[in-house]
C-alpha cells in the first residue's frame, strides 16, 4: 500500500483523509499475441436501426481513433461474482442454492442476486424480506449474512421491498483503435443430396429454404463479423467504491466495523483477482507482460496516488475478516412454486408463436 | 471570503449515462440530479433527518453555476438484453419438469452514453453572497458530508467520488482555470438558452420524499399489483449556456407545403429565392393587417420602411423581421451533400427580445404564399420547430460557415477600377498585387456586413474570410446567377466562407439582401 496508509483495515474507518475509491487498470493482449484477432460482443440493433444498426460497439473518438467495448460492466460482474462459488473463495460466502425441479441455481449466479424472484420464492423469502427491510432501515448485517455479494455487486429488491444497495465494484474491458475485420465462410454438405437422388430437385423456394436450414445445401456466409485487431491497448478497468462501503452499517459500531471489513475483503478479492481470460469464442485475453497494471487510490479532492494490493494480500485479509464476521453455513432450499408468479397470457402467446415457428421449419 | 458552496463529482470512468427529459443524453448533469444524489447519500448514511434543513435551504437557493469538462455523445450506442426479474415464472416451469424459457423474460435496453475525458469532473457552485455566514457554515457542513457520500451520478454504473467545500471567488476562478489538465466549461443559468436542465426548487425535497415513499410501495410479493410512483413535479427547468456563448436567436420556423398535396413545395434557390421572400413578406403583411397592426407598424416591422409614405426610402430604425427562405442541404448518394431547393422559411427579428417572433410563429402557420402576379397559391406555410431537420445547419453552432446564397456587399469592392487594371496588365507581380487589394477590399466589406448584421466587433474583425464567385458548398451556383432585387443589382455579390476562432451560433445572414435571404450562411462541414 502507499505511504498514505499501511493497513487495509484503515480503509473502513469513518473519518480521516481516506481514499474514496480504488482504480485498477490492467493491460491485456489476446492469447494469440498483441496483433491477434479478438471478437467483441455483437449487440442487437436499436429499435431505430439508424441509431445503431447492430454489431460491434465501436465508437469513434475522432482523428482516426476509436474505442471498442469488449466486455460491459454487467457482463464483467456476471463473470466475477461466481468466483465465490469455487475454492478457495467459496469459504468466504455462504453457498445458497435453490433447487427447482432438476435445476440448481446458486445465488451467486442469479441475475438479480438476493432480489431475484427465484430466490425470493423459496423458504428464504421471509429471511430475505427481513434482511432487505433492515437494509432500508440502515442495517446491512442481515443481508450480508445471507447474500454478501449482493452488497458488493449491487442489488435491487424490485419484486418486494424495493430496497437498493449500490454496487461497490465495477469493471469493464475496452480496446482502443481497433480495425474491424470481416470473414466469409461456406458450409458444404456432406454429400450432394440432390445429385445423388437423395432429395427431390425443386425450384420451390420454401423447400429450398428448408433444405438449407437442415444442412442439405451449400450455404455461403460472406462479409460477416470477423473480429477486430486492436492497434492500441486493450484495457480492463476496475473501480472499487470505498465511499459506498462506508455507507453500510450494522446495528452497533463493532458490527459496522466487522461488516465493512468482511465486505471490503470480498470486494478486494474480486477487485484483485486476475481478469478472467476467456470472455467468448475468439476472445481469450491475458495480461500484457510488457505493461504492468496500474493501481491507484483516489481521494475526494481528486488527488490520486499509486498503491498496490496483491491478490494474495486481499485473500488473506478476506479470510480473516470472514472469520471475524462469521460466515453463515450454506443452504440448499427448494423453490416454492406456490409463491411464484403464474405465466401470463402474453407469455403463453409468445411461447405459442415461438413453437409454431419451430414447427413450420421442421421437415 | 468563502461565498460559494462547491459540490464536486469526479468520474471514475470516462462515461456518463444519465438522461435528461425526453430520454436524451444529459450533459452537463443537471443541478437537480446533483441534489437528488445528495439526498440519496444522506438517506443511505442515515443522516437525512439531520440534513433536512440544510437540503431545504439548498433547494431554495438560486440555481448554481456548473463547471464541467466537455463531453461528446457516443457516436454509436448498443443494446443490452437484461433479465426481467421473472425467474419465478421459469422456476415454476422447471419445478413442473419443463425446459423453462428464461430467454423470454428479458428486456432490451438501449445504451448511448456521453463520453468524458479521463478524470472528468463536474462542479456545482451556489453563490452564497449576502447570506448569513453562520447559517451558511452550519448547512454547508451537512451538505459536504452528504457530498462525500455520493457514490454514483447518472446510472448506477457511473461511479463518482463526491466532495464539497465552501470556497472563495478566487478559488472558484482557480477551479475554472486549473494549472494542470484541461479547463472545464463554465455553464451559467441564462433565460432562453436551448439547453434546459432541471434544478431543485422549494418543495423538491418533500416531492422526493413522496416519490420515494410511493416507490417503496410500488409492488410486493404479497401484493404483486404494480403501482408506478407519481412523477416528480417540484422542480424548475432552467436554461443553461456556456460562459460567453451567444444566446441563440429566437426564430419562427415554417415548412413550405404544396397547397394541394401532402408534400413539401420546393423553389429554385437561385432563381426563385427573391420570389419566395416576396411572397412571405406579402403573407406577413396581410396577416399583420388582419391582426390589427397599424400601417406604420407593418411598414416598419414587416416591410422595413422607416420613412413616411411617399418620402425617400429609409431603413427602419427599430426592430424588423428578417424573412429568410431556407434551401435544403441534403445527401445525394455519391455526390455527397448538396444545397438544393427552398423548402423552408425562418424568421427572426433584429431585436432578439422582440415579441414579433412569437407572434409570427403563431399567426403565420397556415398562411398562403400567393404569386402576386397570377394570384395562384404557390405554397402554404406549415408551422415547424427549429429543432426539426432542415433547420439545424442554419441555427447550430460551429466555427466555420459558408454561404448558400451570395452576400450582397454593402459597398463597391472596386471603386478605383482595379478589375479594369487587372485585365489590362500582363505583369504577374502587378496582377498579384491587384488581386490582393481586391481581396482585402472585399474582406473589409464582409466585415462591415457582419457588423451591420449585429455581430460583435470581436467576431467581425477576427474572422478569417474567403470570397469568390463560385460557392464553397456543392449545389450553389455562381454568385451572379442569383436573382436579386433591382436596387441591389449594382452591388457586388460573392460567396463567402468564414472561419471563426470560436463557435458561433446561427442564424448568420449578412449583407444588403439579408432581409430577403441573400447572404445566408450554413454550417460548413
Amino acid at each position: 500500500m502507499s505511504e498514505g496508509f499501511t493497513k487495509i483495515e484503515s480503509l473502513i474507518a469513518d473519518s480521516g483523509d481516506l481514499p474514496a475509491a480504488m482504480v485498477l487498470r490492467e493491460y491485456l493482449v489476446p492469447v494469440e499475441g498483441k496483433d491477434g484477432v479478438l471478437f467483441p460482443p455483437t449487440f442487437a440493433a436499436a429499435e431505430n436501426s439508424k441509431d445503431f444498426p447492430g454489431g460491434y460497439n465501436i465508437d469513434s473518438l475522432g482523428e482516426g481513433r476509436n474505442v471498442c467495448l469488449i466486455d460491459s460492466v454487467g457482463s464483467q460482474a456476471n463473470r466475477i461474482e461466481p468466483l465465490f462459488a469455487a475454492p478457495p473463495y467459496n469459504v468466504l460466502v455462504p453457498q445458497i442454492v435453490v433447487t427447482a425441479g432438476s435445476r440448481k441455481i446458486n445465488l451467486l449466479e442469479a441475475g438479480h442476486r438476493a432480489g431475484d424472484a427465484i430466490v425470493r420464492c423459496s423458504s428464504l423469502r421471509e429471511d430475505l424480506q427481513r434482511a432487505f427491510q433492515a437494509l432500508k432501515a440502515g442495517n446491512a448485517m442481515p443481508l450480508a449474512k445471507i447474500a454478501p455479494t449482493s452488497l458488493v455487486f449491487g442489488v435491487w429488491d424490485s419484486r418486494d421491498t424495493q430496497a437498493k444497495a449500490p454496487r461497490l465494484l465495477a469493471a469493464t474491458v475496452r480496446a482502443f483503435n481497433v480495425s474491424k475485420l470481416t470473414r466469409s465462410a461456406q458450409y458444404n454438405p456432406a454429400t450432394e443430396y440432390v445429385e445423388e437422388g437423395l432429395l427431390e430437385d425443386t425450384d420451390d423456394k420454401s423447400a429450398l429454404k428448408s433444405y438449407s436450414e437442415r444442412g442439405f445445401r451449400h450455404v455461403p456466409a460472406s462479409a460477416t463479423h470477423g473480429g477486430v485487431i486492436a492497434q492500441g491497448e486493450v484495457r480492463r478497468e476496475v473501480t472499487l467504491q470505498l465511499a459506498a462501503l462506508r455507507l453500510l452499517r450494522g446495528p452497533s459500531p463493532d458490527d459496522t466495523s466487522r461488516l465493512r471489513g468482511y465486505l471490503l475483503g470480498l470486494a478486494l478479492t474480486a477487485f484483485t483477482k486476475p481478469a478472467l481470460g476467456f470472455l467468448r469464442q475468439g476472445c481469450n485475453l491475458v495480461l500484457d507482460a510488457q505493461k504492468a497494471p496500474e493501481f491507484q487510490v483516489v481521494y475526494a479532492s481528486g488527488k490520486r496516488e499509486r498503491a498496490g494490493v496483491t491478490h494474495e494480500m486481499a485473500l488473506d485479509f478476506a479470510k480473516k475478516a470472514a472469520t471475524t464476521f462469521g460466515v453463515e453455513k450454506g443452504r440448499e432450499v427448494a423453490f416454492d412454486k406456490t409463491l411464484a408468479k403464474e405465466e401470463t397470457a402474453d407469455d403463453k402467446k409468445k411461447g405459442k408463436k415461438a413453437k409454431e415457428k419451430v414447427a413450420k421449419a421442421a421437415p | 471570503m468563502n461565498d460559494h458552496l462547491c459540490v464536486s463529482f469526479r468520474f471514475l470512468a470516462p462515461w456518463f449515462h444519465g438522461r435528461g427529459d425526453q430520454g436524451t443524453p444529459e450533459w452537463p448533469p443537471s443541478p437537480f440530479r446533483a441534489f437528488q444524489a445528495l439526498v440519496a447519500a444522506a438517506a443511505r448514511a442515515g443522516t437525512l433527518g439531520t440534513s433536512r434543513s440544510a437540503l431545504e435551504w439548498l433547494e431554495a437557493l438560486s440555481p448554481p453555476a456548473v463547471l464541467a469538462h466537455p463531453a461528446d455523445r457516443a457516436a454509436v450506442g448498443y443494446r443490452l438484453s437484461v433479465p426481467h426479474n421473472a425467474m419465478d415464472v421459469v422456476g415454476r416451469q422447471w419445478a413442473a419438469g419443463k425446459e423453462g424459457e428464461a430467454s423470454k423474460h428479458r428486456a432490451m435496453k438501449d445504451v448511448r452514453p456521453m463520453r468524458l475525458p479521463e478524470e472528468a469532473a463536474v462542479h456545482f457552485l451556489w453563490d452564497l453572497s449576502g447570506l448569513d455566514p453562520a447559517a451558511v457554515r452550519g448547512h454547508a457542513q451537512s451538505l459536504v458530508a452528504a457530498a462525500k457520500g455520493v457514490v454514483a451520478l447518472g446510472w448506477g454504473l457511473d461511479l463518482v467520488v463526491g466532495d464539497g467545500a465552501l470556497i472563495s471567488s478566487t478559488e472558484r476562478t482557480a477551479l475554472a482555470n486549473p494549472e494542470q489538465g484541461a479547463a472545464p466549461e463554465a455553464w451559467e443559468p441564462r433565460p432562453g438558452a436551448p439547453l434546459r436542465l432541471r434544478t431543485p426548487t422549494k418543495g423538491t425535497l418533500a416531492d422526493l420524499d413522496r416519490r420515494h415513499e410511493a416507490f417503496s410501495r410500488r409492488t410486493s410479493l404479497a401484493d404483486p399489483t404494480l403501482r408506478p410512483p407519481p412523477a416528480l413535479s417540484e422542480f424548475a427547468v432552467i436554461g443553461y449556456a456556456r460562459n460567453g456563448e451567444q444566446a441563440p436567436a429566437r426564430v419562427a420556423a415554417f415548412t413550405l407545403m404544396h397547397p394541394l398535396a401532402d408534400r413539401m413545395r420546393s423553389f429554385d434557390t437561385a432563381r426563385q429565392g427573391m420570389v419566395v421572400a416576396g411572397m412571405v413578406r406579402h403573407a406577413a403583411r396581410n396577416v399583420a393587417g388582419r391582426a390589427g397592426w397599424d400601417s406604420d407598424r407593418i411598414r416598419a416591422v414587416v416591410l422595413g420602411h422607416g420613412e413616411a409614405p411617399g418620402a425617400a426610402p429609409e431603413a427602419t430604425p427599430g426592430p424588423r423581421l428578417v424573412l429568410v427562405p431556407l434551401p435544403s442541404l441534403e445527401m445525394r448518394g455519391d455526390r455527397g451533400e448538396i444545397v438544393s431547393g427552398i423548402r423552408r422559411v425562418m424568421m427572426y427579428s433584429t431585436d432578439s427580445n422582440s415579441p414579433d417572433i412569437d407572434w409570427a410563429q403563431r399567426a403565420l402557420g397556415g398562411a398562403d404564399l400567393v404569386d402576386e402576379k397570377t394570384g395562384e397559391v404557390r405554397a402554404v406555410m406549415a408551422t415547424a420547430s427549429r429543432h426539426e431537420r432542415g433547420f439545424g445547419r442554419y441555427l447550430g453552432t460551429a466555427r466555420r460557415w459558408a454561404t448558400v446564397t451570395p452576400v450582397v456587399l454593402p459597398g463597391l469592392d472596386d471603386p478605383g477600377g482595379l478589375i479594369k487594371r487587372l485585365r489590362s496588365t500582363e505583369d504577374p507581380a502587378e496582377q498579384r498585387q491587384i488581386l490582393a487589394r481586391l481581396s482585402r477590399r472585399r474582406e473589409g466589406l464582409v466585415r462591415k456586413a457582419l457588423r451591420q448584421a449585429g455581430m460583435p466587433d470581436q467576431l467581425a474583425f477576427t474572422a478569417e474570410i474567403e470570397t469568390r464567385a463560385v460557392g464553397f458548398l456543392a449545389g450553389t451556383e455562381r454568385s451572379d446567377r442569383y436573382s436579386v432585387p433591382q436596387h441591389l443589382r449594382s452591388f457586388p455579390r460573392f460567396h463567402v466562407r468564414i472561419t471563426w476562432s470560436r463557435n458561433v451560433t446561427g442564424p448568420v445572414c449578412i449583407g444588403r439582401g439579408r432581409f430577403s435571404g441573400l447572404g445566408l450562411f450554413a454550417i460548413a462541414a
